[in-house]
């Protein structure tokens, strides 16, 4: 059996569209569909596609274990953590400007506090441990009297490292203290029950579970009910909390692909997770490797390794045949070793010579087969080539 | 996408004299550092001309290609000819990007250093 290359191994940056969610979107767009504008009540094209955005509400609310009402749509993550933060910090400022967050938070929640800093917030960066978890502890013993909100992301984007939430609402909760939680990357692939999760904000994001991009949700705690300020004016739509004409065929996109994800969940995740471990048992001989990803408490597709004996940028275009991506973040002219990394004391050179592997649904068992003999070619020629030996990059 | 050029391309897929010369007729040079990302070792031998070069590199795709070329273009040169080899030759040769110009500085002080052969093993 031949396979395509190259493989893609990126979903968790993005994943292509389900074939049934195209379908369900391309109902929304032409004259024949159900294009109208929800807000247009007054002819039956308009009641038409505000039924269908009430659909796609209740799709992520089950999903979800939610209230439809609690389901506030957006342009996506970035802008549904912008809308977590900055709303309910602006709102709740004069009970105090202090807010807690983790140093492996995703930039939307990092460079969103950093703005905040610029209104007078003070924030508190949790570094994690070793392995990139954040403590329930570390959140406790940073809590203040002026503490308004805590942030902490549900699984880490570049690791996979699943973020002991459960612990952290109750602590939150128990002291009365927002907390917003972004699950860009748990949704679909960990299953999430806030009707027991005591989680105030949650952002989530369409394209990462088979969606189309564009569009997002930020969930909104009705009882206790959390209160933000608009980020977004203009019309009044959503409660309030966000203008703008409701884009139909993105909304029913999403609901369609959080639905079907969520439904494979359990089937999925063991799929994604064997395939994972075998990956890993493939590659973990080669010289230095260095596993980033969890052993345990980790999203079942993802797989972040280092090999320090070889440069990033070298590593990555040997790799020719994988779509992956490095741990790095590249501009044209400078490479920045990765903050999730660094915090979790890799040293730069490690951080580096990082590559993450992030499996999904088309991602085929055969295909693993041939990730492992091209990684383990690949690496070990390019080993070959290098000075350094794993005593030199891991002292 | 691929800032490189095919020249460069086939140098690090496919680099020519990989490895280390041993013996005491041969020249050697170690440049660079882990945290500066650029690794180089360089080993020649001492005849003139040239006879046969080899190197180890851990850098970008510029760096390795950079060593391949450079080790196959030395084979056959007189010192003096290797001496007279620029920053500007190597890039122009790999026809490198501006931004990789860092790579050949590095290269380019390999060879010299090894040239000089003040170098002691470590």
């Amino acid at each position: 059996m031949t396979v395509k290359t190259p493989i893609y191994l990126d979903y968790a940056a993005t994943t292509p569209l389900d074939p049934r969610v195209v379908k369900a979107m391309m109902a929304c767009l032409d004259l024949q569909g159900d294009f109208a504008n929800p807000a247009s009540t007054s002819h039956i094209h308009g009641e038409r596609a505000k039924q269908k955005v009430a659909m796609a509400q209740g799709q992520i609310a089950q999903a979800i274990h939610a209230q439809p009402s609690e389901i506030v749509w957006t342009s996506g993550a970035t802008e549904s953590d912008n809308l977590a933060i900055k709303g309910a910090a602006q709102f709740h400022q004069k009970r105090g400007k202090h807010i807690i967050t983790s140093a492996i938070e995703h930039k939307a929640v990092l460079d969103t506090c950093g703005f905040l800093t610029t209104e007078g917030f003070d924030i508190t960066y949790l570094e994690p441990d070793g392995q990139g978890f954040i403590h329930p502890q570390q959140v406790r013993d940073a809590l203040r009297d002026d503490t308004i909100l805590v942030s902490i992301m549900h699984a880490n984007n570049e690791t996979g490292a699943i973020q002991p939430i459960q612990a952290i609402a109750e602590i939150t909760r128990e002291q009365g203290v927002l907390l917003h939680v972004d699950a860009a990357q748990s949704l679909g692939k960990i299953a999430i029950n806030l009707a027991t999760l005591p989680v105030d904000l949650m952002s989530f994001a369409s394209h990462k579970v088979y969606g189309p991009k564009g569009i997002g949700v930020l969930y909104v705690r009705h009882k206790p009910r959390a209160r933000l300020l608009p980020q977004i004016h203009g019309g009044g739509h959503q409660q309030g909390l966000r203008s703008g004409t409701l884009p139909t065929h993105q909304i029913v996109g999403m609901g369609e692909a959080v639905a079907m994800t969520c439904e494979d969940l359990p089937k999925e995740y063991k799929r994604l997770q064997q395939m994972r471990d075998k990956l890993w048992q493939g590659i973990k001989h080669l010289p230095a490797i260095v596993r980033n990803s969890p052993e345990t408490n980790c999203l079942p597709g993802h797989l972040n390794v280092s090999f320090p004996t070889i440069e990033g940028e070298a590593l990555l275009m040997g790799l020719d045949k994988l779509a992956i991506s490095s741990g790095s973040a590249c501009t044209s002219a400078t490479i920045e070793p990765s903050h999730v990394l660094l915090s979790m004391g890799k040293q730069p050179w490690v951080a580096y010579s990082t590559v993450r592997f992030s499996l999904g649904r088309f991602t085929k068992d055969n295909d693993v087969n041939f990730i492992i003999q091209h990684v383990c070619d690949v690496v070990t020629r390019l080993d070959a080539i290098s000075p350094l030996t794993p005593e030199d990059v891991l002292a | 996408m691929n800032l490189y050029s095919n020249v460069t391309m086939k140098h690090f897929q496919q680099p020519q004299n990989m490895g280390e010369l041993q013996g005491d007729d041969v020249a050697f040079a170690k440049v660079g550092s882990l945290p500066q990302g650029e690794v180089i070792q360089l080993t020649l031998q001492k005849k003139d001309p040239i006879q046969k070069a080899a190197f180890k590199a851990y850098g970008s795709v510029a760096t390795i290609a950079s060593c391949s070329w450079l080790t196959s273009w030395l084979e056959g040169k007189s010192w003096q000819q290797a001496r007279n080899l620029t920053v500007q030759n190597i890039i122009d040769e790999l026809q490198l990007p501006e931004m990789r110009r860092p790579a050949a500085i590095l290269v380019l002080e390999a060879l010299n250093k090894a040239l000089d052969n003040d170098s002691k093993r470590s």
